[in-house]
């Protein structure tokens, strides 16, 4: 029951909105849902009982999908609550020839990307989850042309047939590890699957190339390098909640289409597919950490800060911390919607991305100035942030130089990162007012950066106890 | 019933060289068209046993790739009013070679790998034939400029995919294949769209030349 | 002299006879589809006819080669025409390996033809000789390729076994047969100028390749290269239709009306491609070509694959 709830109201809400009348009414509509949605999320782990369709396939909430939705739901409805003012604010500022997307529409899109997120953790077969991220990626296209400009137009026609093409090479690595069982027709679904991977019914070669093409398929749709060409596009071009929510939660259903496929890999394959997890998770590290330091946009800088996490991600599953793995993606997901937010509120008062011609963040706009560079602290693993103790564990397990290499390219990425802090904040030669239509938008991000300090300080203080 | 099945695996061969050697946009719509056509026909020959599922499957498959989608890409290509590939990065007559390539590569490789224990009795064919399409559609998404011609590369590649499903026997329950098949319909539906826009916002087509968005811009300049 | 040696030479003999009726049948057919009366059938007859008792006018110019090219022309299109099977008879000239002679000596016909018209020292000649070499450069690469897919298909190496497979029955293999013929077709366009590939109709001095070099010749040297390229047009017409009929199936009066019928209905095909379709430009006829090598190269591996797949 609630697993039928929870994937039609986002839907249902989604045709509401788009046949609402005012910008109003659908903005009431999208705080509705989002926190309806954010009850059944609770409700699921306790009572969601699985939901059949036809005989062979289902729907249910299962461990390793539990922080992705956890992550969905909160990080969806902390950007609704933001975009209730904020639509308000960007249309005065921004949009007044209305040239960008309607309102409605704009949240029936993001209502509809909602339910297929869902979708995708709920999914309990291979054929389900391939369906449902292929149709977060048309979900999402969209929203990254609201402008409607020349530049959004761009990234979403990038955005659209990178993650396609790497979309459909999962399909095929999904009808290749189909192929490679050496029974029957059996179904994808995820228990069977590992199930046959304990008993080593796989024909290994077949299995390990669809193996190969899931992981370049929901790895690009991750971004990790080199795949990730579509992310500093997409997320520089589209509006702040959407790039908010592509950053946090999107990226979180495709790692966790790569986890389903890791799962189900048998034991004899694990070392050497383990390899491919290592190489692209340090190569992302490596590229991000070279494109941070010589960024000049301060948006692009956090899509290549999403690289990077990706990359630890990759590299916390290879070396099979999946606890800290889960802790990583759901304060990776809140700092970096905060962040995302914030740039969304600075290029407001400021109407640019550049790093260089932000000047005097404090005299501006000083609450949002501060939690900028609270999250930007935490994002690069500073204590107490929860991503240091993350961080720390992984470093700490994989061997002395492997673990130097790490923090060497830890270190590179904060010297960038702390570059575009302190230009950003240095003041200004003009003095200037507090904006403060601008300053009002400060409040989400704030909760998500005080949430994520209380999580880190708990953290630590299990770490001390123990 | 063997050598009707071997002659429609040759055409996708055949529609795969085609289209590498086509500059015409409208050949290389009516070439995806074929191909989805084939694939409507294809799993009901192939197989041998039948069940209730094949028909169904084979009509909706017929229906979306065979006419839905090259339609929409028909009216999409009259939309942005381009009718030939000028300009390609890889000539044609190396595209002709190249094909010839993929081809000996994917028949050596599914030689390699023998084939699935499941397979349709013409696997040894059918496999290296879908090997061959998504190695040419990703092949014109990368050698082809203009928008249009990667979405028909992209309608390739995906019929690559559908035929080793069919030649591999492996199907998923009807729902997934459903589902499958609607994701694409709206993908080349929204690319359809998307296309259009970039050719009134551009007034031209050619992705190459979509690169304002770039790490370092020449200029010096960031967007504001 | 046995039956099938006799059988054979009088279907040479018919060739003969009946090759210049192909041009002929060619313009019929585009003259059908334009709505117009058109040339009889027979006309290429009578201009032969009317050339023959016509003188010929030399370049002051041009060396020995211009005189020399027509008979060389003539008299080796006429020994591949031998080399050809008649339906399934066999050529009494047949050796292992004559499929090689076989194009060579058209190739010699080229060579010659090409100097003659380099010979003359015109520009327009000169530029007719550079493209048909081009082209034929690209022809030859898929015509090897053809007689590598023959030459597996039937395990032999003369033009004759190759064209009536007896062993394995081409029709059995149908698929990699078909791609095979796809591909001779478009050599056939080629090697014999004919519509996406060059218009015989055109006198347009930039665009005319064949045309182009035999614009010095006239009386019966014309007549001469004329008769050779309708004999030429017949040989890859036959080339196709022996590779199509069956052998053994037919009485012997069948399997000859069969043959002589498949290259009149050839010609009528190439008439209506040349009515469907406008001369190509320069630079799409490279890729057609390179097309016409894929394909046998893809028949092989068709053919080698369902082999293995049979089993």
């Amino acid at each position: 029951m609630i697993i039928a709830a929870i994937i039609i109201v986002p839907l249902l809400a989604a045709l509401a909105a788009y046949f609402s009348k005012s910008s109003r009414a659908s903005r009431y509509i999208l705080v509705t849902a989002a926190v309806i949605h954010t009850i059944l999320s609770a409700c699921l782990p306790a009572f969601g009982e699985p939901l059949h369709i036809f005989s062979n396939l289902e729907l249910y909430l299962d461990d390793t999908a539990l922080p992705v939705i956890a992550a969905t739901t909160l990080l969806f409805l902390l950007t609704s609550l933001y975009m209730f003012s904020w639509l308000k604010e960007d249309q005065a500022r921004e949009n007044p020839d209305k040239s960008s997307m309607k309102h409605s529409t704009f949240i029936a899109i993001m209502l509809v990307f909602l339910t297929t997120m869902t979708l995708t953790a709920l999914a309990q077969d291979l054929g389900t989850l391939w369906v449902a991220v292929e149709a977060t990626t048309l979900a999402s296209a969209p929203l990254i042309n609201y402008r409607r400009s020349k530049t959004s137009l761009e990234a979403m026609w990038k955005y659209l047939l990178i993650c396609s093409v790497g979309i459909g090479l999962a399909l095929f690595g999904t009808m290749l590890i189909a192929a490679s069982l050496n029974a029957a027709n059996l179904g994808l679904s995820y228990d069977i699957l590992s199930v046959v991977a304990r008993t080593a019914k796989y024909n290994m070669m077949w299995f390990k190339a669809g193996f190969v093409f899931c992981f370049a398929g929901y790895g690009l749709k991750m971004g990790l390098a080199p795949f990730h060409t579509w992310m500093p596009d997409a997320y520089s071009e589209a509006p702040a909640p959407a790039a908010a929510l592509i950053s946090g939660s999107l990226v979180n259903c495709s790692f966790l289409a790569v986890i389903r496929i890791w799962e189900i890999t048998p034991a004899s394959l694990k070392s050497s597919c383990g390899g491919y997890l290592k190489f692209f998770g340090f190569f992302s590290l490596i590229v991000a950490a070279f494109f941070i330091i010589r960024q000049k946009d301060f948006k692009r800088m956090l899509a290549y800060s999403s690289v990077e996490h990706m990359g630890l991600l990759i590299l916390l599953i290879a070396y099979n911390h999946h606890m800290m793995a889960r802790l990583h993606l759901i304060s990776h997901s809140l700092i970096k919607m905060a962040l995302f937010l914030l740039a969304g509120n600075i290029v407001m008062c400021y109407r640019t991305q550049s790093i260089a011609q932000v000047r005097g963040l404090f005299a501006r706009l000083p609450k949002n100035g501060a939690l900028w560079i609270g999250g930007l602290l935490l994002i690069c693993g500073t204590p107490p942030s929860p991503l240091f103790f993350t961080e720390w564990q992984l470093v700490t397990s994989m061997g002395i130089i492997p673990g130097t290499a790490i923090l060497l390219l830890l270190l590179i990425i904060f010297c960038g990162m702390g570059y575009c802090m302190l230009k950003m904040t240095e003041p200004a030669a003009e003095k200037s007012a507090v904006d403060e239509n601008v300053e009002k938008l400060h409040t989400v991000p704030g909760a998500a950066i005080t949430l994520l300090l209380m999580l880190g300080l708990a953290i630590g203080a299990m770490f001390l106890m123990r | 019933m063997t050598q009707f099945n071997e002659l429609l695996l040759a055409l996708f061969f055949v529609s795969c060289l085609m289209m590498a050697v086509s500059c015409r946009l409208l050949h290389c719509i009516r070439l995806v068209a074929m191909q989805g056509i084939l694939l409507g026909i294809l799993p009901l020959t192939i197989s041998g046993t039948f069940s209730l599922e094949h028909p169904v499957m084979s009509a909706v498959n017929f229906l979306l790739k065979g006419i839905a989608l090259p339609a929409l890409l028909y009216m999409a290509m009259k939309k942005a009013d381009v009718k030939r590939e000028l300009e390609p990065v890889v000539g044609y007559s190396f595209s002709a070679a190249i094909i010839l390539i993929l081809t000996l590569f994917s028949f050596y490789i599914t030689n390699k790998m023998g084939t699935p224990v499941h397979s349709a009795p013409l696997a040894n064919i059918a496999i290296p034939a879908s090997f061959t399409m998504v190695m040419t559609g990703l092949f014109i998404i990368i050698a082809r400029k203009k928008a249009l011609t990667q979405v028909i590369g992209f309608l390739v590649f995906e019929n690559g995919i559908t035929l080793f499903g069919a030649a591999a026997m492996r199907e998923h329950p009807v729902i997934v294949e459903l589902g499958i098949l609607l994701d694409v319909l709206v993908l080349v539906f929204i690319m359809g769209i998307t296309v259009f826009q970039i050719s009134r916002a551009f007034s031209h087509v050619d992705a190459d030349r979509l690169n304002q968005l770039d790490d370092l811009p020449d200029n010096g300049e960031v967007r504001s | 002299m046995n039956i099938n040696t006799l059988t054979h030479l009088c279907c040479f003999v018919a060739a003969l006879f009946l090759a210049p009726l192909l041009p002929g049948i060619i313009n019929k057919v585009k003259a059908f589809f334009a709505g117009r009366q058109g040339p009889k059938v027979t006309q290429l007859y009578k201009d032969l006819g009317k050339l023959i008792r016509k003188e010929c006018v030399i370049s002051s110019t041009s060396g020995g080669i211009l005189k020399l090219a027509p008979s060389v022309i003539l008299v080796f299109t006429v020994l591949s025409a031998m080399l050809l099977p008649a339906g399934f008879f066999m050529s009494p000239l047949k050796f292992e390996g004559d499929a090689l002679l076989f194009f060579y000596l058209l190739g010699t016909c080229r060579i010659a033809m090409v100097l003659a018209a380099l010979d003359t020292g015109s520009s327009f000649e000169g530029m007719g000789a550079s493209r048909e070499v081009f082209f034929s450069a690209l022809a030859e690469a898929a015509v090897f390729a053809v007689l590598a897919f023959l030459a597996l298909f039937s395990g032999k190496l003369s033009l004759s076994h190759m064209l009536c497979i007896s062993g394995v029955d081409s029709w059995m293999d149908f698929t990699p047969v078909m791609l095979v013929i796809f591909s001779l077709f478009l050599i056939l366009l080629a090697e014999n100028c004919r519509v996406p590939f060059d218009d015989p109709e055109t006198h347009l001095e930039l665009t005319m390749i064949h045309e182009a070099m035999i614009l010095d010749y006239a009386g019966p040297d014309l007549a001469a290269i004329l008769y050779s390229s309708s004999l030429k047009l017949w040989i890859f017409a036959g080339l196709i239709t022996s590779l199509l009929i069956p052998p053994g199936v037919f009485p012997v009066w069948g399997e000859i009306l069969l043959s002589f019928g498949g290259i009149f209905l050839c010609a009528v095909i190439v008439g209506i491609v040349e009515s469907s379709m406008a001369r190509y430009r320069f630079l799409k006829v490279p890729p057609l070509l390179t097309a016409a090598l894929v394909l046998p190269v893809i028949a092989i591996l068709f053919y080698f694959f369902f082999q293995g797949g049979v089993q």
